[in-house]
């Protein structure tokens, strides 16, 4: 399937000068993004995958930079940007963001109908009685009721679930190519969470926008994802297809993530548990960032970084025990418990 | 099921809040019975009651209505000096948000210490010893006792809200989302370790989510609430494998499967109070099966069992 790259990472390298040492915090990360796909990214907390697609935005604080390689948007290199004037014609109107916390990330003091006029003041010049009426049409399209009156409410006034809805109105009412979630539905109960996301989905296809999710909890991808980008240590180890990582997962570390969700626990079992902590990113790391807590780890794991092997033409993994001189693993039992799919609910 | 010994048993409990021009009635009628060694599942939506129910029962919240049992004595309401020490003792709980509930101004063996300090008199040996062992029963290293929580990471701070239950050497817990804060990898860390320490001291746990995914892997009953009312209370294999109130199945079928075809088909069941009709025919709660009860009216009542036999 011939596809158009939307956005396009070479080799980025972002680094924190953090207490007079250096953090390598994106270790040489290379991605394409599609034009109408979801992708999701996946890591634990600390792996670097906030810090990646705030980048994208030229959000990142003032001690972090991006030391090398290139970020490519519609044929220009943002990653040179250098001034809040020219990021300001990338946020909202061409990349726009949707925050884990809807508890914080609304004006308390602002009706959020003047909230969500602002963007739209702002991206499509709409002033006075057009601009509400945009608002209440965009208000109905994130499924809020009786939009006339809760236009005049503030953000005490939602609950949780709502206010996600109302920050989801404002990402859209920039009118941006680019959708980032970065983990929307933490903070909200399941039932919510699971409404939340299929609006992003409905919103994905009446709009035509591209969406990156950023997300911990694999169940979530599985909901959403056309793609899946394992990260670890600020390094991509995996990408593909969501049923094939999910189905024929080759790094170890995709392994653990998988096995230690409680879904798939049995009950009196242990669950699994990835044992260790992950690497200290001021030192440099040699070989695979996973390798000391990997059971798997061959002796190269710990000298040499693996490169890219492709299992497929859609799907690739960074690590050795795919080099055809590996011995052969195979994937924990946990693994093929996933395929049978667990426990069977929508019968 | 019935010839276990009950540790906790709450008798039509309702807790209220305001006065009375602005009564708030959180929860009410709420029925249920935790025998010992068991793990109690409390599921529910967040505003559902769930974690009031909770505090009810660690006495933070004063009850209005019902009793709460515990060995058999009433321990809400207005009690005596004695019973309320072993209450202290033997009744503890773990917090949601590792962040928010330590001290930040205290050092760990603080923390972990205060509770044996304010009950009992022990030489300050036996308290240093007793607040080690503690915290190398969670996994931490004894040298932690002198750094304060910022130092630590989440997971290793619910450790420290675990282990400071657990030095009162207690028989119940009260678990109020003690995951949901945490990261998938860190979760299941924090499961097994609540999942030892049951196995290990014969602990019994009340345990507090909104998640029942993880409920499946470590509850023995669950009692699913909304809007401060239990719907439905079944043994877990059993509510998983045939719910019956249209909320327990609008609750399992939100939960996030990891996988990608069934997850993409899969429909989205919302719960509407409105559909059920109670004007006439008026709910209650029943036992549909041993062990299996469910709120419901006459009609509904007659439709689940049908559904059970199927």
């Amino acid at each position: 399937m011939e596809q158009k790259t939307i956005l396009s990472i070479k080799d980025l390298e972002i680094e924190f000068r953090l207490r007079g040492k250096d953090l390598h915090v994106i270790r040489g990360v290379s991605l394409d993004v599609h034009e109408g796909e979801s992708l999701a990214i996946v890591g634990e907390s600390g792996c670097g995958k906030s810090v990646f697609t705030k980048s994208l935005m030229g959000l990142l604080d003032s001690n972090g930079k991006i030391a090398k390689g290139s970020i490519t948007y519609n044929g220009t290199d943002i990653s040179a940007y250098r001034t809040e004037k020219e990021w300001m014609k990338i946020r909202g109107g061409e990349i726009a963001m949707i925050l884990q916390d809807p508890m914080t990330s609304l004006n308390p003091l602002k009706t959020i109908g003047a909230q969500i006029e602002e963007a739209v003041y702002l991206h499509q010049g709409l002033k006075g009685a057009a601009a509400k009426q945009k608002v209440i049409e965009y208000l109905r399209d994130v499924g809020i009721h009786d939009p006339e009156t809760r236009y005049k409410q503030f953000p005490h006034e939602f609950s949780g679930g709502m206010r996600q809805r109302v920050v989801i109105a404002i990402a859209i009412a920039c009118n941006p190519k680019i959708l980032i979630c970065d983990e929307p539905t933490t903070a909200l109960d399941v039932t919510i969470q699971a409404q939340i996301l299929s609006l992003i989905n409905d919103l994905k296809e009446k709009y035509k926008l591209t969406v990156i999710f950023i997300t911990h909890d694999l169940g979530v991808v599985a909901n959403v994802a056309d793609r899946v980008v394992v990260m670890y240590a600020g390094d991509i180890i995996e990408e593909g297809l969501c049923e094939e990582v999910f189905f024929d997962p080759k790094h170890p570390y995709t392994w653990a993530l998988l096995s230690s969700l409680p879904q798939l626990g049995v009950k009196g079992e242990e669950l699994y548990s990835i044992k260790g902590t992950p690497p200290n990113l001021y030192k440099k790391i040699e070989g695979d960032a996973f390798a000391p807590r990997n059971p798997y780890a061959l002796k190269i794991d710990f000298i040499k970084r693996p490169p890219f092997f492709q299992v497929s033409p859609t799907h690739k993994a960074r690590t050795w025990l795919l080099d055809p001189r590996a011995p052969k693993v195979d994937p924990p039992e946990f693994i093929a418990r996933l395929k049978e799919g667990g426990y069977a609910l929508n019968e | 099921m019935n010839n276990q010994e009950v540790l906790l048993e709450v008798r039509d409990l309702e807790v209220c809040f305001g006065d009375r021009r602005k009564k708030f009635v959180a929860v009410s009628n709420v029925n249920f019975e935790i025998y010992k060694g068991e793990t109690f599942g409390l599921v529910g939506e967040s505003g559902s009651g769930k974690t009031t129910i909770g505090r009810a029962i660690m006495r933070i919240y004063p009850t209005s209505k019902g009793e709460i049992l515990y060995k058999g004595k009433k321990i809400n309401g207005n009690i005596s000096k004695e019973l309320d020490r072993q209450v202290i003792k033997e009744i503890q709980m773990i917090f949601q948000d590792p962040m928010a509930s330590l001290n930040e101004r205290a050092k760990v063996d603080y923390i972990v210490s205060e509770g044996l300090m304010n009950t009992q008199k022990l030489p300050k040996e036996e308290v240093q010893k007793r607040v080690q062992k503690a915290l190398s029963d969670v996994g931490l290293l004894p040298e932690f006792a002198s750094r304060f929580p910022h130092e630590f990471s989440g997971g290793q701070r619910q450790r420290i809200g675990i282990a400071r239950a657990l030095i009162m050497e207690p028989e119940f817990i009260v678990a109020d989302e003690p995951i949901s804060a945490l990261d998938v990898s860190i979760r299941a860390q924090v499961l097994n370790l609540l999942a030892k320490m049951q196995k290990e001291r014969g602990l019994t746990y009340l345990f507090i989510a909104h998640d029942l995914s993880v409920m499946r892997f470590i509850t023995d009953r669950i009692a699913v609430i909304h809007k401060g009312r239990i719907v439905e209370l079944a043994p877990t294999e059993k509510l998983f494998a045939h719910p019956l109130h249209p909320y327990t199945k609008a609750l399992l079928s939100a939960i996030p499967m990891p996988n990608p075809i069934m997850e993409k088909k899969k429909k989205l069941l919302v719960y509407d109070p409105e559909m059920h009709d109670y004007m006439i025919d008026r709910p209650s709660w029943q036992e549909i099966e041993p062990g299996h009860f469910v709120f419901a009216n006459k009609g509904e009542f007659a439709q689940y069992q049908k559904e059970l036999e199927k």
